[in-house]
């Protein structure tokens, strides 16, 4: 499975960061492929390619403010898993509990 | 924008041996603890005006929650009042109320950072992107447990500067 990602917080660092790596700890854990673009203070790191959100098996959105460039992933909305940088930080297996959810 | 600055910093350098601070009695509050912190920083040589340091860090409380779960306290500020930038730490023996930003939680082991306004913002935010990066690994935070001392702290973090 391949995992892409965007983290984003209010004050646009810690919990980004933390988010991107508890992400990126479940992926490597279950033998996902991941990529985790990071939205903080510092800009854009990381970005995600065009090729590798239309190839993602999951779209995960771990922001409690707005995503740059959210328009790269209106053709994929279906694959988009809505959480909190705090909530996947606190539980990142959340990630894959809400895919079961939505089915 | 696209900014590919990835390269970590190296933690064990910040970290003031002075504002180490290992087996806390627990504090009452986290305004406890901040007095406590920032008298340590004091100490050090770290901060020199300790109202201006602490009024920064009263500031970015306001911004939104340093409480980051697993028992864990990342209080920051950015002030004048900082002749050197740094990083403190402590464990404290039993878990203490910590509230920010309308959160709280339990926590036992605090990392403040004392940020100089002369630094640039990107320099202190790779420091705390890089410890925030350390903070979600288990191993981590288990490592903070069991750790007795400075050198022990400082052993630790420089297996995951390298890693």
């Amino acid at each position: 499975m391949k995992i892409v990602a965007i983290t984003s917080c209010a004050t646009g660092i810690a919990h980004t960061y933390m988010a991107a790596e508890a992400i990126k700890k479940i992926c490597k854990k279950k033998g996902f492929e991941c990529k985790v673009e990071m939205q903080g203070a510092l800009g854009i790191e990381n970005m995600l390619k065009p090729n590798e959100i239309k190839e993602a098996d999951l779209i995960i959105f771990a922001n409690d403010v707005g995503i740059t460039k959210e328009e790269r992933f209106k053709e994929y909305k279906d694959k988009i898993i809505k959480v909190t940088p705090h909530s996947v930080i606190k539980d990142p297996s959340i990630i894959f509990n809400k895919k079961e959810e939505n089915k | 924008m696209e900014n590919n600055i990835l390269e970590k910093v190296n933690l064990a350098n910040v970290l003031v041996k002075e504002a180490v601070i290992i087996d806390c009695n627990p504090f009452e509050s986290k305004d406890e603890m901040f007095k406590f912190m920032v008298s340590k920083f004091e100490e050090a040589k770290i901060v020199s005006d300790s109202k201006s340091y602490l009024k920064s860090l009263y500031e970015r409380e306001e911004l939104g929650s340093t409480y980051m779960g697993n028992y864990i306290g990342l209080p920051h500020g950015r002030s004048e009042g900082v002749v050197r930038p740094g990083i403190g730490f402590c464990k404290c023996k039993v878990p203490f109320e910590y509230e920010s930003f309308g959160e709280k939680g339990k926590v036992k082991y605090v990392f403040m950072l004392a940020i100089a306004s002369y630094q640039n913002s990107e320099e202190y935010m790779r420091v705390l992107a890089t410890l925030a990066g350390y903070l979600v690994h288990d191993e981590f935070i288990s490592g903070l447990d069991k750790c007795r001392s400075y050198e022990e702290l400082i052993e630790l973090i420089k297996n995951f500067d390298n890693k």
